[in-house]
Formats: C-alpha cells, structure tokens, sequence
C-alpha cells in the first residue's frame, strides 16, 4: 500500500515539473500547460492527505480549485488571443514592454 | 521696608519698553518725557533707599528683597532677588544719578536725530541692566545685568549703524566681552562647586567661616583661580589689558552713550564685582598680586598712549582705560573702598569730560580732530569753564575730587599689606601715570580751548554755545568734580579741620569689614608715618603740576615748534606710541586670523564637503545609485519574476525543512 | 513485492513520464496530448484514493473542457510547421528558475521522510468520496465557498466574453 509519503513525493515532482517547464519554455500555449500540471499536483496531494486523514474537506478544496482553474485558462487564453491579433508571436519573450 | 526695591529697576524697564514699541507715535516731547522720568523716578528711590540705609546702624545696613524663585534644579537654587548695601547704595546713586542728568543733556544731543526714540529706549534699557547687575543679590542676576549691559552697548555703540565703522566697533565690543564672559562663568561655576551657592548672602560667610575653621587656606589655588576668572571677566567688561582694545573704537557712538557707558557706569562693573566679591581676592594675594601688576601696566600704557591721540574723544577713552587702571590698582591692594570713590569721583568728572566733548563737536559741527580745533574758549565759555574744572580734578590738584580719590588709591598702594616692595613699585608707576595724565588733559584743553584757531571758515561759523539741555548737566556735573571728593577726605586731612569724618570709608565699613578682619590678622596692623604720607601726598600733587607745566610749556609756549621737533627727534617712540603699539594689529595676526582660517575650515570641509556633501548628499546619491541599480530586475520577462517566486519558495521550505 | 501497491506505480510514473514529455516536447500539440496523459493517470490515482466524483470530475473538467480549449487555441494561434527558435533571450533567469524548481522537488522529498509513521491511515466513514457526502458538504459547510465560486466563473465568462469582442 503506497504510503502518504508516495503520494507526496509524486505531487512534488509532478509540481517541479511544471516550475521547470514555466521557467524554461518560450510558448505561451505551453507555459499555460505547466501551470495546470502544477495545479493538478496540488490537486493530488489534497485528495492523499484527505484519504489519509478521512477528512472530505480535502476533496471538497479540489473541486473549487477545478472551477478556478477553469476560469483562469478562459480568461487568460482570452487574453492570449487578444494579445496575438495584435502581435502575431505566441513568444513570450517578446513580451517585454512592462518594465523599468 | 525693602518692598519697593524693584521699583528702582522695573521703572527704567517700562520706559525702555514704552520708547521702543510707542517711540514713533509719541513724539520727541513724549520719548524725552518717558526717558528721562524713568530714571527720575529711579533715581529718586535710590536716594529713599540710601537714606533708609545710612539712618541704621552698621550692621544693619542692609536690605533685601526676594522676588521670586526662579531656577530650583538639585543643588542649585538661585533666585531673582535685590539687595542694598552700602557698596551697592554708592553704586545706584552714582548710576541713576549720572544717568539722569546724561539723559537730560541727549535731549539737546539728539534733537536733530530721526531716530532718538530709539536712542531714549536703547539708553533706558541700558540703565535697568546696569541696575540690575548692581542691585542683584546673586552672581547670576549679576551675570544677567552683565550681558544685558554688554548688549545695550552694542546696540548704542552701532547706534549709527549704517556707517560699517561704527557697525564694526559695537561688533567688536560684544565680542571682546564675550571672551571676558567667558572666564566670569567659569569662575562662578568654580565658585558653585566651592561654596555651593552663589548668592552673597551665601558665599561671602562660608569662605569666612571656612577659613576661620581652618577648612580654606590662605591662597588656596582654588580661590586664585575664582579669583582670577572672575578677573578675566572685568578685563572685558572694564577694558584692562589684555581685553581693552574695544574701548577707544567704541568711541564710534553718540557722545551721550560714551559718557555714561564707556565712562560713569558700565565700564565699572568689574571695579564693582570685585568690590562685592573682596572677600575671595583677600583670601588669595597671588590673585592680587596678579592683579595689580596688570592694572598698573594698564594704567600706565593707556597714559602713554593718550599723548598723541588726536580725535578728542580718543584722548578721553584712553584715560578712561587708564582711570580704570587706577580703580583697579585700588581694589587689588585691598583697599576696596578706595576703589570704589575714584570711580565715583571718575563718574562725575568723565562724563563731564565726554558731555563738554560733545558740546565742544556740537559746535565745531561734527569734527572731532582736535588739529583743527584752537581758541575756542571765548566763544563756548561754559563748555570751557566745565571743562577746565572736570581736567583739574582728573590732574589730581586739591581741592578738587580726583585729588582724594586718586591720593588714597595711591597711599594704599604705598601700604599693600600683603606684597609692600610691589605696593611701592605700583605706587611709583601710579604717579608717573597720574603726571602723565595731568600732561595729555591739559594739552587737551591747550589744543582745544587756547591759542589760534585752526579749523575751516564755515565751522569759525557755526561755533555757538549749546543749548541749556546741555549746558545744565555740565554743571551739575562738574559741581560734582569739584566737591564730590569731599565725602571721603582721609583721616591725615581731617584731623587738620577738627574731626572731619571719612564719610564713604565709614558708610562702607559693614560691607569690607570682613576682608580688613582676615587682612588685619594674616599680615597685622602696620601703623605708617604720617610724615610719609604727607611727602607721598605732596610728591603726587607735585607731578601732577609738573605734568601741567609740561603740557603749558610744549603746546602754549613753544606750540609752533616743539610738538613737531619732539616728534621727528623721537620719531621711532613717536610712531610706536602713536600706533598705541600695535595692539590692534597683533590681535589681528595673533588671534583674529588664526580663527578666520579655522573658521573657514570648519565651513568649507567639515560643513559643506562632510556633512553636506558626503552625509547629506552622498546618502541620496547612495539610494539613488542603488535602486537605478535594482530596478534593472524588473526586466519585464514573466519567467524572470516566476524565477524570483520560486527562489522565495525554496527559501521558505529551506527554513521550515532543513 | 506483492504487497508493493503496483496500482500507484504503474500510474505514478505514467503521470511522471508524460509530465515531463509535456514540458520537454518541442511542438505543442504533443505536448497538449502529454498533458491529457496525466490528467487520466491523476483520475486513476484518485480512484484509488477513494474519491470517485474528484476522478470523474477530473475527466470531465480538465481532459473534457480545458483540455480542449488548449487545443482549440494551439490550432487557432500556430500555423503548423512553425516552430520557436532556439533558446535567446532572458536565458541566466530561466536557468535559474529551472535549477530552483529541481531544487524545490529534492527539498520536498527530503523533508517528507518521515511522515508516514506520523501520519498513519484513519478509518474511512461509509460512503466516503460519494456524491451524497459533496452534497452534504457543499450546501451546508461550504455553503460561501460554493457562491462565491460560482460568482467568479460568472465574472470569468463576462470577462472573456469582454476580452474578445471586436467592437465593444
């Protein structure tokens, strides 16, 4: 039986994944990717920690994290797309005009 | 029946602050009005006072009132309280007295002023701090008329302040003081922590009582250094060596304000405080030592100088500076009574010197040189007349004030009982002075009042006499000159004329009785030869003629030729004298510009580049080179920013896990 | 080894395994269809972790909706063929986020040693992970939480309709 430790271990890599790939990745399409990975970790160790607890609030948290992240990625997509009809990049690197 | 004390003071005040905040609407009339009852009415009390005083016996001469508590802090408690004795009582007499008839005669003096509200309102404020540092039964009030009066003299020294000249001599005055203030704290600090007091009611037994039990030695070096810091104070204040150089520049005020302040009373205020203080100088005679040297020196220097002054005024303030010498000489050789009479007798005679001075420039239009002035005495006769008395009692020639005040000075000094060989060292400088003295004031009145007149065709014009306003004070003053010596005839005297009591010397008893005590039993009673005294007094009254007779002899008789043949013979001790030996010039490089260099210093590295520039400034361009540096983080990549969340992050984990 | 939970491994490092084909695929589409690989692998561990309705919901929601509207726009924005040129700009603060994200995984796993001794397996209610017991929670307990989250998807709606009108 895998321990609370298991599933820990797993969100967290599953978590620096997506860290690594927001850091890392110039594609805006894919840099919103790894946030939702990074979210789906956080998702995994409240459902472990609420089985391991046999507390539902656990479980509860997630579903309002699934309307919250669905919301986020409409809104930011939306602000993507707006974004490239004017600037024809998906690049993020070229979004660099909010600075000193 | 001490209540009205602080009416002698609190009168003059009103009317300095009416003429100063009123002056403008009120109109000559009503300023000349306030100013000259104020101290009318000043005067008048001090009389009630005096009376008050001289109808008790000795030992209760003595009033005192406590107005109010003023600084309670540990140990130190001083209050705001007026006391009258004997010494004091001379003192208000002479200052309420010589003020008023000097307030009397700027009436004249200033009518055609525009700004002689000011004039009235500067001159009583003056009067109330000169009667507070007298009256005062601490050395703080005492302290606080000292600086008071120092300001007044500043404010009327640059009366005329639009001349840079005349600016320039009240800055120096004030300075010159403040240095002399200097050493008066520090001597009453030292007294503070000696006695733990400084009300006279308080120190003046304590040191009797401390060196009756044996607790005080004779000449203790604390006493010397009291006594020598307070001294340093009256050097300022009294224009003695080495702090006298403020004097003859002073000069630069209206006539009036020379007269009563740098004659008659402000320039006493040391001969006063160590007057008051002469229990600590007799229990310390190196301090005297020191003391009588310097103001014999000074006595004797300022004469010398006063002999080729031209300006006539110039030649008045170097024999005060020398005068004081010889108020000086007269406190330093115990003999504190004495002292204080020549200063009476000097209030008199000086300031009718410096008023006739100023009626003598009120008719010549101006000009104070006396080269142009000649002959004069027929068209000006009371000035001369005045005049003349006031220059026969300065000479020192009996029957006239100055010949006692000078004598007993001089006898005293014969008979120091603590030092004798140095008592007749100062004795001798004290009646070459006094020769020297009779020399320059009657060459002063020789040049000025005898033979051909010298000056322009307009100015023979414009000679008048001056009006009553000033006339009438001149001869109340010189009334005072001619008889005012004879409240203190001494014993050898007045044994011939059956039994003439020394007034002033029997009215001061109660106050010095203590220092004659102490004198009495470390250095015993010396009785001296009347036959010695009278050959003293005779020799003193003898040099004083010859001094006349010289002054007759080079500028009557031979005025044509011999000034300028002496001159060229001695050309070398003529240029030193005339240049009052350089005094001014030696501060300049010795002192003035050493400071100047400091000062300039401090101003343009440690203020300007220091603080300013690298403190101040450096601060802000330090932030600003700072966050021109950090804000280049801010580089507008999302992965940038999401780097710095995360380096958050792990250190947060970093602290809680490891 | 038989007591080895082999359904958790299986699943465990199918979901590492496409987590890092996601965040390693050059184009990215691929990369979207890694990440459907992880959703399913996440709804299978939550099976197992006794939350059904998480798992469906898992499905549903995130490989269902959001999923799609990633590819939707993948398809809209990236004409095919075009690929990103190599790595330029920003590169010393992009290394450094990537090094810290490796970081924050060893720090983790580190730190959790010894959890599951002090953590040990509670008893679980009947019924626990069914849609009856949600229901419970969400209109009693939760009852705020529920409102105000469906207040923000109706403020998520407005605002991406706002965002992409032409004329306003």
């Amino acid at each position: 039986m895998a321990s609370l430790t298991h599933y820990i271990v797993l969100s967290s890599i599953l978590f620096g994944l997506g860290t690594i790939g927001f850091c890392t990745r110039r594609n805006a399409l894919i840099l919103f990717m790894s946030i939702e990975l990074m979210l789906n970790a956080a998702n995994l160790m409240l459902v472990a920690f609420s089985n391991f607890m046999a507390d539902m609030a656990g479980q509860v948290m997630v579903i309002f994290i699934f309307a919250v992240a669905a919301a986020e990625v409409a809104v930011g997509l939306a602000i993507l797309i707006v974004l490239f009809r004017h600037v024809r990049e998906v690049d993020i690197t070229k979004f660099n005009v909010l600075k000193w | 029946m001490e209540g009205y004390l602080f009416l002698i003071p609190l009168i003059p005040f009103i009317g300095f602050l009416i003429n100063g905040l009123l002056g403008q609407k009120i109109g000559r009339s009503g300023v000349y009005c306030i100013g000259c009852s104020s101290i009318g009415l000043a005067f008048l009390f001090s009389i009630l006072a005096v009376y008050q005083l001289a109808c008790s016996p000795a030992e209760d001469r003595l009033l005192v009132q406590t107005l109010w508590s003023w600084i309670t802090v540990g140990n130190l408690n001083i209050d705001m309280a007026l006391m009258i004795d004997p010494l004091s009582a001379v003192m208000i007499l002479v200052v309420t007295g010589v003020s008023f008839v000097i307030h009397i005669y700027s009436i004249g003096y200033m009518a055609h002023d525009e700004s002689y509200w000011r004039f009235f309102s500067y001159l009583n404020m003056f009067v109330f701090f000169m009667i507070m540092l007298v009256l005062g039964s601490n050395y703080i009030v005492m302290f606080v008329g000292w600086e008071g009066v120092g300001l007044a003299s500043y404010l009327l020294i640059g009366f005329w302040y639009k001349e840079n000249v005349n600016a320039d001599a009240g800055k120096k005055a004030f300075i010159v003081n403040r240095i002399g203030d200097f050493g008066f704290l520090l001597g009453m600090f030292l007294m503070f922590i000696t006695f733990g007091s400084l009300s006279y009611l308080d120190v003046f037994p304590k040191a009797v009582h401390m060196y009756e039990h044996g607790m005080l030695a004779m000449n203790s070096p604390v006493m010397i250094a009291i006594c020598l810091l307070l001294f340093l104070g009256a050097t300022g204040k009294s224009a003695q060596i080495p702090l006298f150089v403020w004097l003859p520049d002073a000069m630069a005020g209206p006539t009036p304000v020379s007269a009563l302040i740098h004659a008659a009373t402000m320039v006493t205020a040391g001969v006063y405080m160590v007057a008051r203080t002469n229990v600590l100088y007799t229990l310390a005679p190196t301090a005297l030592l020191v003391l009588v040297l310097m103001s014999a020196a000074t006595a004797f220097i300022a004469a010398t100088i006063g002999i080729l002054q031209n300006d006539i005024k110039r030649v008045l303030a170097y024999s005060t500076v020398s005068q004081l010498g010889y108020m000086f000489i007269g406190v330093s050789v115990a003999a504190y009574g004495a002292g204080i009479f020549h200063l009476m007798t000097h209030a008199f005679f000086k300031a009718c010197l410096f008023l006739c001075a100023g009626s003598v420039i009120h008719a010549m239009g101006g000009d104070q040189d006396m080269r142009s002035m000649g002959g004069l005495w027929k068209k000006i006769p009371i000035t001369y007349i005045t005049m003349l008395f006031a220059t026969i009692a300065i000479s020192g020639i009996p029957p006239f004030a100055g010949f006692f005040s000078k004598d007993e000075i001089l006898w005293k000094a014969f008979t120091f009982p603590y030092y004798p060989v140095v008592g007749k060292i100062v004795w001798f400088i004290g009646v070459l002075a006094a020769g020297i003295t009779a020399f320059y004031m009657f060459r002063l009145i020789f040049m000025t009042f005898h033979g051909k007149f010298r000056g322009t065709e307009e100015q023979a014009h414009h000679l008048h006499e001056s009006p009553l306003n000033m006339t009438g004070p001149l001869m109340i003053l010189a009334f005072g000159s001619v008889f005012g010596g004879w409240l203190g005839i001494p014993h050898l005297i007045g044994s011939l004329f059956g039994h003439v009591p020394n007034v002033l010397e029997n009215f001061f008893e109660p106050v010095f009785a203590n220092s004659h005590e102490i004198i009495a039993a470390y250095a015993g009673v010396h009785h001296h030869s009347t036959v010695v005294e009278w050959v003293l007094m005779a020799g003193s009254v003898a040099v004083a003629i010859g001094g006349i007779f010289l002054a007759y002899h080079i500028y009557i008789r031979r005025v044509d030729v011999l000034p300028e043949k002496l001159a060229e013979t001695y050309s070398i001790y003529h240029k030193l004298v005339y240049n009052k030996y350089f005094v001014d010039e030696i501060y300049y490089y010795v002192v003035v510009l050493p400071f100047y260099y400091l000062s300039m210093f401090f101003w343009k590295v440690v203020d300007a580049f220091c603080i300013d520039g690298v403190g101040v400034n450096g601060q802000a361009w330090l932030v600003q080179r700072g966050s021109g540096a950090l804000r280049l983080v801010q580089n507008g990549y999302v992965q940038t920013y999401g780097a710095f969340m995360l380096l958050g992050l792990v250190v947060m984990l970093w602290f809680f896990i490891v | 080894m038989i007591d080895m939970d082999l359904y958790f491994w299986v699943f465990a490092s199918m979901s590492v395994l496409a987590g890092l084909f996601t965040i390693a695929a050059r184009d990215a589409l691929p990369s979207a269809m890694g990440l459907l690989t992880v959703f399913i692998a996440l709804a299978s561990l939550y099976l197992h972790l006794h939350a059904p309705l998480i798992a469906i919901f898992q499905v549903a929601i995130y490989a269902g909706a959001i999923l799609i509207l990633v590819v939707f726009v993948i398809m809209l924005l990236m004409a095919p063929g075009e690929r990103l040129a190599a790595i330029q700009a920003n590169v010393s603060y992009r290394g450094a986020g990537a090094l810290l994200g490796l970081c924050l995984i060893g720090l983790v796993a580190v730190g959790t040693k010894g959890v599951s001794e002090i953590v040990s397996m509670k008893a679980l209610p009947e019924g626990f992970g069914n849609p009856s017991m949600f229901g419970d929670l969400f209109f009693r307990d939760f009852l705020l939480h529920f409102e105000v989250v469906s207040v923000l998807l109706l403020v998520a709606l407005i605002g991406g309709i706002y965002l992409c009108k032409k004329k306003l």
